[in-house]
């Protein structure tokens, strides 16, 4: 049977998520819409603590999606993906910095993050000036919008 | 070989291909600096979070809009 998009259960993933303790980060144009943001996106873009990969995997799993590669070299390369049901890019890294030299680092900004419906589906996303540096790292036209909704969203308030 | 390129070529080459770093900051100001550009984004979140009040409901949308993209019925995603 193939299985379509529709058919992922993202709120059932993201829940697996917090009840296991992965900790992640949602980033990417997934974490603006959840915010309110009608952006278009096709997949999703995560950001987890490194010793996490083998709990994210497993419970990756349970929901049809699979690894492309394992977790050393994840942890080597600094990314891979989960592919399946959806295409989940995964960030495995403890620092990453814009081209003016801001780092952010993993710690920081998991410290920082928002919990978005913490009695439903409790999804962690970083706070919006940790989500528009994050949007500064590759540079793209997009990311230019992206950081427009994003002021947006934090003159609009929760 | 032809010179012709596809929607898809074209989308990615305006909404992925990297800037110079001046370039990115020189768009951005300009954008922000819009004010009936911010306006129109204000409507736009307010509409969107009274139709999907939910988190839920707006990944759904999201997933929702994503199958149609790849389906070519919809707009090409990012």
């Amino acid at each position: 049977m193939v299985v379509q998009a529709d058919d992922f259960d993202d709120a059932g993933f993201f829940r697996a998520l917090a009840k296991a303790g992965v900790r992640y980060l949602l980033l990417g144009r997934r974490a603006l819409v959840a915010l309110g943001a009608p952006v278009l996106t096709s997949d999703y873009d995560l950001w987890i603590e490194l010793d996490d990969t083998e709990k994210l995997n497993a419970i990756a799993r349970t929901f049809d999606l699979e690894p492309t590669c394992d977790p050393a070299e994840a942890r080597a390369r600094g990314r891979y993906v989960l592919e399946g049901p959806e295409r989940v890019d995964v960030m495995v890294a403890r620092a990453k910095s814009t081209a003016d030299g801001v780092v952010l680092t993993f710690s920081d900004a998991y410290g920082r993050r928002t919990i978005l419906s913490p009695d439903g589906i409790a999804l962690a996303i970083p706070c919006i000036d940790d989500l528009i540096t994050t949007k500064r790292w590759a540079l793209r036209p997009k990311d230019v919008l992206d950081i427009n909704f994003l002021d947006s969203l934090r003159e609009a308030g929760p | 070989m032809t010179a012709r390129r596809s929607a898809a070529e074209i989308a990615h080459a305006v909404y992925e291909e990297p800037l110079p770093l001046a370039e990115f900051e020189r768009q951005l100001a300009a954008m922000l600096a819009d004010r009936e550009d911010k306006e129109s984004i204000a409507e736009l979140i307010a509409w969107f979070r009274r139709r999907y009040p939910t988190v839920e409901a707006r990944l759904a949308y999201a997933r929702r809009h994503a199958k149609r993209s790849a389906s070519g019925r919809g707009l090409p995603t990012a």
